[in-house]
């Protein structure tokens, strides 16, 4: 009889993820990190106070922090060839770097233009072979669903591009990046007000 | 033989990529690996149970963390460190390829690589997971 593994790692206080298994597709891959980023952005605005001392670097560091816990992901935070992301995920018990990498950029709200303008980045930063890639936008003020919509609809006036899906703090939308290849982005918001 | 050592990465770089992660540790199970593979011709395969105590026990550590730092360094360097399923059946040995992660997980099964009318039903018992070391040789 084999050894249990993944009942070994549990006993030395590893918890393995069951709910995403070795072989799943890149989409479910996608989908699997979508749940996690909008359950840890969950997390951060229910404890805001908490974190209300951190900028950019140190709410993306939490993230990246929480999502290696899932035993599934691992997030770096890095430069990559095209120059500073905030974001690199990838699942490397799952797939191959090169086929799954999902890059994001993080911003605080300050205005439109400037969250725009991180949108701008992360299409730089990505090469057309993934299809896919996000942005999380920190709301330290206290408006944030209305702003992010009108964001969200800015975006696609002045970059192009279709609005696939639009929930509570939570946008889909689709693109054609300059290797002409179709790139779906997701765009979260995380109200975390500073007071 | 000309080997390919685990690089040395600096401590605050690992800090700041691998949060939560001891830099310690982590240097202490690279410098250790590479004592290892240095007098190999063949890859390390360090399998869960029990090999993970093993290793640790060497090095002074938990389990817990041994599979942590490997974890992580297996994005680092993904060419020398690598988490990986394997088939160790009736004499067989072999790592599990993309094509055989899927039909493991979509029909629980394996075709023997050498007979493929030889099939493995429930085959997510018979599979062992390691984490294979040195693999550039």
């Amino acid at each position: 009889v084999k050894p249990d593994d993944l009942a070994y790692l549990n006993r030395i206080g590893i918890q393995i993820d069951t709910s995403i298994l070795y072989g799943s597709s890149l989409e479910e891959l996608v989908e699997y990190t979508r749940n996690k980023l909008r359950s840890v952005i969950s997390e951060i605005e229910r404890n805001a106070k908490e974190f209300r001392l951190l900028g950019e670097d140190g709410l993306s560091s939490l993230i990246a922090t929480a999502l290696n816990n899932t035993m599934v992901l691992v997030a770096q935070r890095e430069e990559n060839s095209r120059g500073h992301v905030d974001l690199t995920i990838t699942a490397p018990v799952y797939s191959s770097e090169d086929k799954y990498r999902y890059l994001g950029e993080a911003k605080v709200w300050s205005t439109k233009q400037y969250c725009i303008d991180g949108f701008e980045q992360l299409m730089g930063y990505i090469t057309g072979r993934q299809k896919n890639a996000f942005t999380i936008i920190y709301f330290r003020i206290l408006e944030c669903d209305e702003r992010f919509k009108s964001y969200l609809e800015e975006l696609l006036q002045q970059k192009g591009g279709k609005k696939i899906k639009l929930e509570n703090r939570y946008g889909l939308t689709r693109h054609t990046h300059i290797s002409t290849a179709e790139v779906e982005i997701d765009h979260f918001a995380a109200h975390a007000p500073k007071n | 033989v000309e080997v390919n050592k685990i690089p040395l990465p600096k401590k605050d770089e690992i800090e700041r990529r691998v949060p939560g992660i001891s830099s310690d540790l982590v240097l202490s199970l690279i410098d250790y690996l590479n004592s290892i593979i240095e007098r190999r011709t063949a890859p390390l395969y360090i399998f869960f149970n029990p090999d993970l105590e093993f290793h640790a026990n060497k090095i002074g550590a938990e389990p817990k963390y041994v599979y942590l730092s490997l974890n992580f360094l297996s994005s680092f360097f993904g060419d020398l460190i690598k988490h990986t399923v394997i088939f160790d059946q009736d004499g067989l040995f072999y790592q599990l390829q993309e094509e055989d992660l899927k039909e493991l997980k979509e029909r629980n099964r394996l075709h023997n690589p050498e007979d493929p009318r030889i099939i493995y039903e429930r085959a997510q018992d018979l599979v062992r997971h390691a984490f294979v070391v040195g693999l550039d040789r």
